[in-house]
């Protein structure tokens, strides 16, 4: 089911949150003509219409959880306004001209999130900690570590503290 | 009356004390949406019941995440010219009225997911917020899913950044990663203008009768153990549960206040590695 969240903040000119969505756009591009090895300037030239247009921002959206939902359940229209935002039709338009000064332009505002990255790397699992002063086991967030025992690297649970937990 | 429903008294001290210093909407089919209302008494139910036209268009209730510093404005109901006036408040001075957000957890399933499964995820974070005595409740939502909801009164906001509330935004989405809740929604997760349903509002689901909606009912912990969609419909519910007075049901309220918060505290700590 789609949702119309991105045509209620157009039609309520709610121009901070659509710029916001630019943003993410922009600097989520960056990141994944980073990873791609390739200039943003290349990666975003496959951007000629609308249907490239929906696939390009599925995959640059599809960097952030959040954002890897919302573009999931926009509905025709929205993407259409998306489309139309000036960010796009910039795009759009350099496309057609192939203005490669436009892109380093692009490429110089756009921050870089690391964070974003390192985040996708860690993994989480439900874990249990028993505290040795009441005997109680408590739960809590087991993160996967890896440590060096004689010489051999073992996985092993931490939690937000940096206790041994057990992985429950 | 618009509705035989939204006019029992009982509902009606339900639905505003909801609402208290929030944004209501109704939004629903035939484009009848009605934004930026508010509920102060129950012939503010009422009234904005009549202006929407519920009778013909049967919109689901809605009320802001976000709880306000002082009362929404009044805005004409005059169709034609509201939403021009509305506009200019949402994109000028709403962000500026935030007091307090929810932390807002919103679980969905498709139609193909069983609501078992859904169940199991939702007792899984559940478990979690009973260990920590956090407080919170839990709301059906009325047709695919389930809310968890710890008040805003809990957590303080820290910053407001291009439209989005913090820390509420990163909690949830380090809720959603770490205990791989495959159902937690986040779409509009942390959106300082996003809605909810209102407790005990109908949701009609194409549905003309009253009595056959589906309602948005705050669950105990039995009625999430033995959860049958086919008991939330109105007809069912009001002859088997007492709603008078009967609240969002949040856990915990025995403890202080500061007991409440510190709980809260010692949950959200567990989410947040270095």
């Amino acid at each position: 089911m789609s949702h119309k969240y991105y045509e209620e903040d157009t039609d309520m000119n709610n121009e901070q949150r659509l710029s916001y969505f630019d943003q993410w756009f922009k600097s989520n591009a960056q990141i994944l003509a980073k990873e791609k090895g390739i200039p943003l300037s290349s990666y975003l030239s496959q951007i000629t219409n609308i249907t490239s247009f929906k696939a390009t921002l599925k995959e640059v959206f599809s960097l952030d959880a959040s954002l890897s939902n919302y573009v999931e359940g926009m509905s025709q229209r929205s993407f259409r306004l998306f489309y139309d935002r000036p960010v796009i039709q910039e795009i759009v338009e350099a496309n057609k001209e192939k203005d490669e000064e436009f892109f380093e332009e692009l490429k110089e505002e756009t921050p870089v999130s690391v964070e974003q990255i390192a985040k996708e790397t860690a993994i989480f699992f439900k874990g249990e900690f028993k505290e040795k002063e009441t005997g109680k086991t408590v739960r809590v967030i087991a993160k996967e570590d890896k440590v060096v025992v004689r010489g051999k690297e073992q996985v092993r649970y931490r939690d937000s503290k940096g206790r041994f937990v057990k992985k429950s | 009356m618009e509705s035989d429903y939204y006019s029992k008294v009982y509902i009606g001290h339900l639905i505003r004390e909801c609402v208290e210093k929030r944004e209501v909407a109704l939004l629903g089919k035939n484009n009848a949406n009605m934004r930026a209302l508010k509920i102060k008494c129950l012939f503010d139910i009422d009234r904005i019941l009549k202006v929407s036209g519920w009778k013909r268009n049967k919109q689901n209730l809605y009320r802001s995440v976000a709880t306000l510093k002082e009362d929404i404005p009044f805005f004409t109901f005059n169709a034609r010219k509201r939403s021009s006036e509305t506009s200019v408040w949402f994109k000028n001075e709403y962000h500026k009225l935030i007091k307090k957000y929810d932390i807002f957890l919103d679980f969905d399933k498709s139609k193909e997911d069983s609501w078992e499964d859904l169940i199991k995820e939702v007792k899984s974070l559940k478990e979690y917020l009973d260990e920590y005595k956090v407080p919170y409740y839990l709301l059906f939502s009325g047709n695919k899913g389930f809310q968890i909801i710890i008040p805003g009164e809990y957590i303080k906001i820290e910053k407001i950044e291009l439209g989005n509330i913090f820390p509420h935004k990163t909690i949830v989405e380090n809720i959603k990663q770490m205990l791989n809740l495959k159902f937690l929604d986040l779409a509009n997760n942390g959106v300082g203008s996003r809605l909810m349903k209102i407790p005990y509002s109908l949701i009609s689901n194409g549905i003309e009768d009253e009595q056959e909606m589906n309602m948005a009912l705050p669950l105990t912990d039995v009625q999430l153990q033995y959860f049958r969609v086919e008991n939330m419909k109105v007809k069912n519910i009001l002859s088997s549960t007492k709603l008078v007075r009967r609240g969002t049901l949040e856990r915990f309220q025995d403890l202080s206040l500061e007991e409440r918060k510190n709980n809260l505290q010692m949950f959200l700590n567990i989410f947040s590695f270095k």
